[in-house]
């Protein structure tokens, strides 16, 4: 999709207030990453208003590993929110996992959401881990054997959890937290025949219900940082070899009632917008 | 060309006919001795084999029965026409003289009902693989072949009277690695001839148990699956990482845990670890708390499959647990294994590592957190492919504590 007009539509309407949201996820740490993420945590005070964590924050899903990350991230001066992945539940220790991190001050989300108050701004984090289905044209279906039943209604009840989460946000500003992709254009780099693994549509139905100003996700280590979903919201994932930097930062804008009422055509301005970002 | 295999035929046991009552010694060869022993009917090639001083007399006697000879510009054979079909009289293929000890070592078989001697299957082979070279190496139509007459070949002299020819080396790797042909005794095999640790690789066939080889198996090769020690360790601490963490990196905390708790030495485990036929997977205790192997020979089983509960990835596949994939395997098959191992063992629990077997070499491309992991890479993979050349070209995410540098990130806005 090409854009001949590269000015963004938005800027007709008057800049709400913004905030500022740094994300990343699939940092893996293991036993032996001790003080690796420590000064990306600390370092964020001042330039984010929040930490949002992408899942696969284990390498192995092992209690030991949760404890690295809840070291990790206790300096931390900002508030953390985050999912688990894949990785997280390699183990079988999730709910030690989420416990630790809980310890450790951060906001563990699966199916629920969380809302902040950023200088008067309420942003609102809907989360869940998300799995895998495919997209359209290519993906799996509540059909067959009871295991692959199993695999697509697990997505698909997820998906519900997370339009549910983002539904009972009472916020500004909307973001949709999961490990697995939403829309497959941020898998581009992945190789096409693993997409199915990767993420689900149900995703994005729900984020486009769910009425997300942003989603962000991980998981896809080798696909694409921006996309955005059939309704067009922004996608990006932020897994850490996709952003190549210790964390991506966003800044939001509160919507405007015009931004609101404009819903409708939202994919297009939006998509232009993120064509030609403009840097703050 | 749908009367050809049949005119073929009947020139073929015109000439045959016609060398016997001659009593001149001959064999069938080419892909007729083929077809005879089993394989696919030529469409064109009749080939005789004779020694060269017999080649004047036959060539009289079947000028004589009506054939019309043509002196080709080859040295290593000549050639008469039996009407269209042309028939090799080969007195030198792949330039070795026919000797009276091969036309003896051939078998009286009844070809389309005529009774008469057939190259033996151990020289076909010799034969046809050196014949392969740069410009005709199509494995495609030798491999066809190979299956046909396996069993009526001895394959290890195969290996020895070919080793000169690269291409008939690889066609005999395809082949052993297909599971087509019994791999080579010992040191013989081509395919582990040269591979760094030399010794005594065990490259096995179908049937035959793998032997371990302890050099091979460092003490951490123990913690297979289905050992039953690994189902008494999956008991109350499976969290093995974890529990057994503090002193010395949880690597070598772990590999002790699991030295204490089997009392029979890592010899014994790398056995274990290597036996039977099924693959042995580094997982899994909590569905094969029973007897040795029980999971193993269950054949594919997925990493993680079966995982104890609130801890490491179970036991077996603790930090230090070697697993020892079936060498006999497709090397995509070995691929995916490895693929899944290096997702599993902790050492470098990575799910997005690229594994790619080529010439008996393992690739491994992709990103790691930390040196250690990258390191271990090389270690997970000769661990369970013992003897195989390891090429890591996996490369650290993290570059040093400038990374990890939040000062200069840029921003995006979100509209
Ligand atoms: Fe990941
Ligand atoms: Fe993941």
């Amino acid at each position: 999709m090409t854009h001949g007009v590269p000015a963004p539509v938005h800027l007709r309407t008057p800049p709400g207030p913004t905030i500022r949201v740094a994300a990343v996820g699939d940092i893996h740490l293991g036993v032996d990453s001790g003080g690796g993420f420590a000064p990306v945590a600390r370092g964020l005070a001042g330039r984010a208003d929040v930490l949002l964590l992408a899942g696969d924050l284990t390498q192995h899903g092992l209690v030991a590993e949760a404890r690295v990350v809840g070291e990790e991230v206790a300096d931390a001066e900002i508030p953390i929110l985050a999912v688990l992945g894949n990785h997280d539940y390699h183990g079988d220790a999730e709910g030690e996992i989420t416990e630790i991190l809980a310890d450790a001050g951060v906001t563990v989300l699966e199916g629920d959401g969380a809302v902040l108050d950023i200088g008067g701004v309420r942003l609102g984090v809907a989360g869940v881990k998300g799995f895998g289905g495919g997209f359209a044209g290519a993906s799996g279906s509540d059909f067959g054997e009871p295991l692959m039943k199993a695999f697509v209604r697990h997505t698909k009840d997820l998906s519900a959890d997370l339009q549910f989460a983002l539904e009972g946000l009472d916020c500004d500003i909307r973001v949709a937290l999961t490990h697995y992709a939403p829309v497959p254009e941020t898998l581009i780099g992945e190789r096409a025949e693993i997409y199915p693994f990767l993420g689900s549509y149900h995703l994005a139905e729900a984020v486009d219900a769910g009425g997300a100003d942003l989603a962000l996700h991980g998981h896809a280590h080798a696909g694409s940082e921006r996309g955005s979903t059939a309704g067009g919201v922004p996608v990006r994932n932020v897994a850490r070899p996709v952003i190549g930097k210790p964390c991506a930062l966003y800044e939001i804008r509160v919507p405007t009632t015009v931004d609101r009422e404009s819903a409708g055509s939202a994919g297009e301005w939006r998509s232009a917008a993120l064509v030609a970002p403009t840097a703050t | 060309m749908e009367d050809a295999p049949r005119g073929l035929r009947e020139s073929l046991k015109r000439v045959a006919v016609t060398l016997k009552e001659a009593d001149i010694p001959f064999a069938l060869g080419g892909s007729y001795a083929c077809w005879a022993r089993g394989g696919p009917e030529p469409v064109h090639d009749v080939d005789f084999m004779l020694r060269e001083e017999d080649v004047p007399q036959a060539v009289a006697v079947l000028a004589a029965a009506g054939l019309r000879p043509v002196d080709p510009p080859e040295d290593w054979l000549t050639k008469v026409f039996d009407g269209e079909v042309l028939v090799d009289l080969i007195h030198h293929p792949v330039g070795r003289a026919v000797t009276t000890q091969m036309l003896e070592r051939s078998s009286e078989m009844s070809v389309d009902s005529v009774r008469m001697p057939v190259l033996e299957a151990t020289d076909w082979f010799e034969m046809t693989l050196l014949a392969l070279e740069e410009r005709y190496c199509d494995l495609a139509r030798v491999l066809p072949m190979i299956r046909a007459m396996r069993e009526q070949v001895d394959w290890d002299q195969v290996r020895r009277s070919t080793a000169a020819s690269p291409f008939a080396e690889a066609a005999l790797l395809v082949a052993t690695r297909l599971s087509l042909i019994p791999p080579a005794d010992g040191d013989a095999v081509s395919g582990v001839r040269r591979t760094p640790t030399g010794g005594n690789v065990p490259v096995t066939g179908r049937n035959v148990p793998m032997s371990p080889a302890p050099a091979a198996f460092p003490s951490s090769a123990g913690g297979a699956a289905g050992e039953p020690q690994v189902g008494q360790r999956a008991g109350p601490s499976t969290d093995v990482a974890g529990g057994a963490g503090g002193a010395g990196g949880a690597d070598d905390a772990a590999g002790a845990a699991l030295a204490e708790a089997d009392p029979s030495g890592p010899a014994r485990r790398g056995a274990a670890a290597c036996a039977g036929r099924g693959r042995v997977r580094g997982d899994g205790p909590r569905a094969s708390p029973g007897p040795a192997i029980g999971t193993a020979a269950a054949g594919r089983m997925p990493a993680g499959g079966a995982r104890a509960p609130g801890g490491a990835s179970g036991a077996g596949a603790g930090p230090g647990s070697g697993a020892c994939l079936d060498l006999t395997e497709a090397d995509e098959y070995l691929a995916g294994d490895l693929h899944e191992l290096l997702a599993a063992d902790p050492r470098v629990a990575e799910l997005g590592l690229e594994v790619v077997l080529r010439e008996g070499c393992v690739l491994v491309v992709g990103e790691v957190a930390t040196d250690a992991r990258r390191q271990a890479v090389t270690e997970v993979v000769a661990e369970a492919l013992p003897g195989r050349a390891v090429r890591n070209e996996v490369t650290l995410i993290y570059r040093g504590a400038v990374d990890a540098d939040t000062e200069d990130l840029d921003v995006e806005t979100i509209p």
